[in-house]
């Protein structure tokens, strides 16, 4: 019977392989919106994880950076500078803007950087200078690319006109990219003086981050101080968060799809095989005999076309980091397992369609001509 | 040994309600002796696929009992049923119903797996089936390769693999061409003498008549007893072969007239131009 139910699965290649290929593709509609979502999501964070201080010294009541604002005075700085364990400390300004370039439009986030700065700028260069001075600009390789601007070309950053002198990898995202100008500029932007954003804080070696931060809060007043790995993870919830729903409801929409893509596939699979179940029944074959087959060939299906699915997926990935640079996409372990889960449900869910239709199978079937 | 295979009493399957009730089998008993090639004849629908569905226990009728060498199917429950087929009754369809995914040998050997010893003790009958009913080159052919009387051929020995002591046919040779059919007959006729089992078959065939023990003739659900004279020959207007008016399949009525064919290809042929083939 097991031989019976692969081979009868098999025994139509080109049936077999569309209908996988389709619940595959429903299936991707699960993977991709997830991965989509966690790759942008990624990016919205790259700025903290990738400057990396040991600890983040901002206004109180302020916890991250995505769509917040922060303004300590100035004088905090040398406060903080004066806290035992403290190494180095680095100002930075920080507002959320658009970016015009070309005639298109980019959410960015605008950070403000002093002459001299060790640690607060692009991490990794295409090509120009890292250090924008006045009325200069730093901004990503890719926004350059899709909005066609080159080196030394303008563009306005919160209705000012700034000169590209460097373009920076990996802080472009389609929700926010990142453009670095001087502090001067950005302090003349926000109408600001005597305040800071944000400190960069490098702590002693040895000294452990989360009781410098501790020290910080209580030696300087109203100013919140986080450890940088509290910081990002406070920035990703917010991304994930402003991004739940809309994934959520793509994810049920997928899901549904997925699984009326499945039972339909499936039905249309076991609608051809009617006349063998009643063959099945009229030579004597049980019920629990033709439910496991039943079972066994949903459950095929499925991971077939599962499997599918992620090499799609993989495919997809590569394809959009060749094409489309520009959508970023993350497949985490966790998201393919998740698809895996949601997948095998589908298929039990599923496989209830062929238990009925081959119940239904009536064996007087055989009897036709 | 028992030696009344099947004994049916009271006989009655209807189908639908009200106005809209047919009495597709109607108060039929038989009883039916180990070795025996029994046939059922009678006009198109008149319950003969109803009866034989009945007798394997694949329909269960409205009224009535049937006892298959002494355990009365009637009284089981669906769920056992189906092992009750697997072992005591072979079936043969005019479809063929082969499983189109296996090889010929895989689908003799499938209903093995139903009874005791599986594949592994049924080999060697297996082999001998094969050998017996010519199959040996085509062995490991898959059934959309072989012709229409190879298939009856293979349908015939997945009927026999188990040694049911019943086996229900249900116009085994209706899709086959005459020589096909004959050697079919053959077969079926060679089986009860050899194997001792009863052969219960619906058939157009008037051939066969003669070699079989027995032959039970429907109409309108009911046995009845046959015309006293056996056929009534006709001449197909087409071809102007013989046909028996009784049996016919293929009729029609024209200008008030009932024609009788011997196939639809002829009927077909005097569909494009009646005029022609009558001679008023
Ligand atoms: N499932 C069903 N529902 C309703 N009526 C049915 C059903 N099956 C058969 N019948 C009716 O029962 C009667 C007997 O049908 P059956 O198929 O047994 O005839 P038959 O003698 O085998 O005919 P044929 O020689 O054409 O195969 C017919 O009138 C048919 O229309
Ligand atoms: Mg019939």
């Amino acid at each position: 019977m097991f031989r019976w139910t692969i081979k009868s699965l098999v025994s139509e290649p080109l049936n077999f392989f569309l209908t996988s290929l389709v619940v595959g593709i429903a299936l991707l509609l699960v993977i991709f919106f997830e991965a989509v979502f966690h790759g942008e999501s990624q990016k919205i964070i790259a700025y903290p994880q990738n400057i990396n201080p040991d600890v983040w010294v901002m206004q109180r009541g302020v916890f991250n950076m995505h769509m917040a604002t922060s303004f300590i005075w100035d004088w905090k700085k040398d406060r903080v500078e004066e806290v035992e364990g403290v190494a180095d400390v680095t100002p930075i300004l920080y507002l959320n803007s658009i970016v015009e370039a070309g005639s298109r439009h980019w959410f960015s986030f605008v950070v403000g950087l002093k002459q001299g700065n060790k640690r607060a700028g692009p991490w990794s260069m295409a090509t120009g200078s890292s250090h924008p001075g006045k009325g200069e600009a730093i901004i990503p390789e890719l926004l350059g690319m899709i909005a066609n601007v080159m080196l030394g070309d303008t563009i306005r950053i919160a209705n000012k006109t700034f000169t590209i002198v460097g373009f920076s990898k990996d802080t472009f995202s389609m929700a926010n990219s990142i453009a670095f100008i001087s502090y001067a500029d950005l302090r003349d932007i926000m109408s600001l003086s005597g305040s800071d954003s944000y400190l960069l804080v490098d702590a002693e070696p040895g000294v452990d981050p989360s009781l410098l931060a501790q020290r910080i809060k209580e030696n300087v007043s109203k100013v919140n101080a986080l450890t940088s790995a509290e910081f990002i993870k406070n920035d990703r919830e917010l991304a994930l968060q402003m991004g739940v729903e809309l994934i959520g409801i793509m994810t049920i929409v997928g899901t549904c799809l997925a699984v009326s893509l499945v039972i339909f596939m499936l039905y249309m699979f076991m609608e051809k095989r009617r006349r063998d179940i009643a063959i099945l029944k009229a030579l004597g074959f049980g019920k629990f005999a033709i439910i496991s087959s039943a079972i066994i060939q949903a459950f095929c299906i499925t991971m077939t076309g599962l499997v599918t699915a992620v090499i799609l997926m993989y495919t997809a990935d590569f394809l959009t980091d060749a094409f489309y640079p520009q959508v970023s996409m993350l497949i985490t372990p966790e998201s393919l397992m998740r698809v895996g889960l949601v997948s095998l449900l589908i298929a039990v869910f599923a496989s209830l369609i062929p238990i009925c239709q081959t119940m239904k199978v009536d064996p007087l079937l055989a009897f036709q001509r | 040994m028992v030696n009344k295979i099947l004994i049916a009493e009271n006989l009655t399957r209807e189908y639908g309600s009200g106005r809209a009730l047919v009495r597709a089998v109607d108060n039929v008993s038989m009883t039916v002796l180990r070795g025996q090639l029994v046939l059922i004849m009678g006009p198109s629908g008149s319950g003969k696929t109803t009866l034989l569905s009945m007798l394997g226990g694949l329909l269960r009728p409205t009224e009535g009992k049937i006892m298959i060498s002494d355990t009365e199917i009637t009284k089981l429950d669906e769920s056992v049923l189906p092992s009750i087929r697997a072992r005591k009754v072979g079936f043969i369809f005019q479809g063929f119903n082969l499983l189109d995914a296996l090889t010929v040998e895989e689908n003799i050997l499938f209903p093995t797996q139903l009874v005791a010893g599986g594949i592994n003790a049924k080999r060697a009958r297996a082999n001998e089936l094969i050998e017996r009913l010519d199959l040996s080159s085509r062995r490991k052919s898959l059934p959309r390769t072989l012709s229409g009387g190879e298939k009856q051929r293979v349908a015939i020995a997945r009927a026999l693999i188990n040694s049911p002591p019943l086996i229900l046919a249900d116009e085994p040779t209706g899709n086959l061409d005459s020589h096909n059919g004959q050697e079919v007959m053959m077969i079926l006729q060679n089986i009860v003498n050899d194997e001792e089992c009863t052969v219960i078959m619906v058939t157009h065939d008037p051939r066969v008549e003669d070699i079989s023990d027995r032959i039970l003739w429907l109409e309108d659900g009911a046995l009845r007893n046959r015309k006293t004279e056996l056929h009534s020959w006709v001449k197909d207007p087409v071809c102007g072969m013989r046909v028996d008016e009784w049996t016919a399949e293929v009729f029609m009525e024209y200008r008030g007239k009932r024609y009788v064919f011997c196939s639809y290809r002829c009927q077909e042929k005097f569909k494009i131009g009646p005029t022609k083939y009558i001679t008023s």
